[in-house]
């Protein structure tokens, strides 16, 4: 859980000037094929676990599946520019409120959300990282690169405060190998960890 | 026109054919010596352990998740469930009792705090003990056999469960009416298959095999 109380207005970036470069790109989309994540998620008092499965689909398009260690389909569904697509939900956590956070916090990882804007280039104040703004929807999202050019960090924020942090980790071969979605007003935690290739075989 | 929608029936059922094709057809013959032979045989049986393979099927995926573990049971309602590979995941029923680890969270509960352990615990014991079988209340049971195994089909009664879980098939193998298959089907065509391989009855497992450390 993060500290309670982030204020974005001493967000620790700097202006940087325009930025030449491309979009960031999602690593579901570098990566090869279908990504299976050894899960958890803590929200409230709550303790849930299990495997989630991201396929890339054509169009900038996913498939999202959260199923437990032992088989049962927590949730199914598919992320496009435009829309989430529920395809299923278990009953016992079809709740509003869970569905949106889930959905929201999943797109921001996924990299569906921003638009084809160019983005504001700032530079982190601490460590001299390339971060790129996108305004959207009253939300700012901030992505830090690392020295490749690959998101290694998410910030969003409303208009004064931080909103939801993403860590991504990755051990190099453009694959990410760990996220951690983090909350800074709820007490929400998501991890997730890749499972290996060889033992796994959902890789295709 | 008419070739090409041949051709993409055969494509889009094929798939679905090789699994009925795996399912015993056969409407069984002896059902009432098949639950008399089921209810002795778990009488006899103190413990039994295995491994398994548990391979989730997802029609979005053109590949299975497998996963593999380690199975033991022990009188009276004692089990470990332990997936090894590519996770670690332990889940040991003891009596009114489960205990649920994973690779950096550990948590004891009250079964009957809780229907979903409530109706879990009901299920693996049933599916291990054959007791699911008398309960024709939740379950519209249909029995089959072939040359290997004899087969039961069970559906869920009630709607809401259905929507969850349409269909659970259980192969028992026809030596030793041990359990060798655990299939379910979920709604939309999904499934998970566990399979369990070198089966040992009646060997002596520690009890510490179920406390929780």
């Amino acid at each position: 859980m993060l500290g309670s109380c982030s204020f974005t207005v001493f967000n620790g970036y700097r202006h940087n000037g325009q930025y030449s470069g491309g979009k960031p790109v999602s690593w579901f989309r570098q990566d090869t094929g279908v990504v299976v994540f050894n899960t958890t998620i803590d929200m409230m008092k709550h303790h849930f676990s299990g495997l989630m499965v991201i396929k890339p689909l054509p169009d900038d398009a996913y498939r999202v599946i959260f199923i437990t260690e032992v088989g049962l389909k927590i949730f199914d569904m598919e992320f496009t520019r435009r829309e989430v697509i529920i395809h299923y939900f278990m009953e016992a956590m079809n709740k509003k409120a869970l569905v949106n956070t889930l959905t929201h916090d999943i797109g921001l990882v996924l990299m569906t959300e921003h638009a084809a804007q160019t983005p504001a280039a700032l530079r982190e104040k601490s460590s001299g990282a390339t971060v790129l703004k996108y305004r959207e929807n009253g939300r700012r999202n901030y992505y830090r690169l690392d020295e490749t050019g690959k998101t290694n960090k998410i910030v969003q924020t409303g208009c004064i405060l931080n909103k939801v942090q993403a860590d991504f980790y990755s051990t190099g071969n453009n694959r990410v190998d760990s996220i951690c979605i983090a909350h800074y007003h709820m007490n929400l935690l998501i991890k997730l960890s890749r499972i290996s290739n060889t033992a796994g075989n959902a890789e295709e | 026109m008419k070739r090409i929608a041949e051709f993409f029936c055969i494509i889009v059922l094929l798939p679905s054919l090789n699994l009925i094709a795996q399912v015993p057809a056969k409407p069984m013959k002896d059902i009432a010596g098949f639950k008399t032979r089921l209810n002795s045989m778990s009488a006899t049986i103190s413990t039994i352990e295995s491994d398994f393979v548990q391979e989730k099927n997802l029609s979005v995926l053109a590949n299975k998740i497998t996963s593999r573990g380690h199975f033991c049971f022990k009188k009276e309602n004692n089990i470990r469930w332990e997936y090894m590979q590519p996770y670690k995941y332990l889940i040991i029923i003891n009596k009114d009792k489960i205990f649920i680890k994973e690779e950096s969270n550990q948590k004891q509960y009250d079964i009957q705090s809780n229907r979903m352990f409530q109706e879990m615990n009901k299920f693996i014991s049933g599916c291990i003990q054959g007791d699911i079988l008398k309960n024709d209340k939740e379950y519209n049971v249909g029995y089959f056999e072939d040359d290997k195994y004899f087969f039961v089909k069970l559906v869920p009664v009630s709607e809401k469960m259905r929507q969850m879980l349409n269909e659970v098939q259980i192969w028992f193998d026809r030596n030793d009416l041990t359990v060798s298959r655990i299939q379910m089907v979920e709604s939309g065509g999904d499934y998970t298959r566990i399979d369990f391989t070198g089966k040992k009855l009646n060997t002596d497992i520690p009890v510490e095999k179920f406390s929780f450390k």
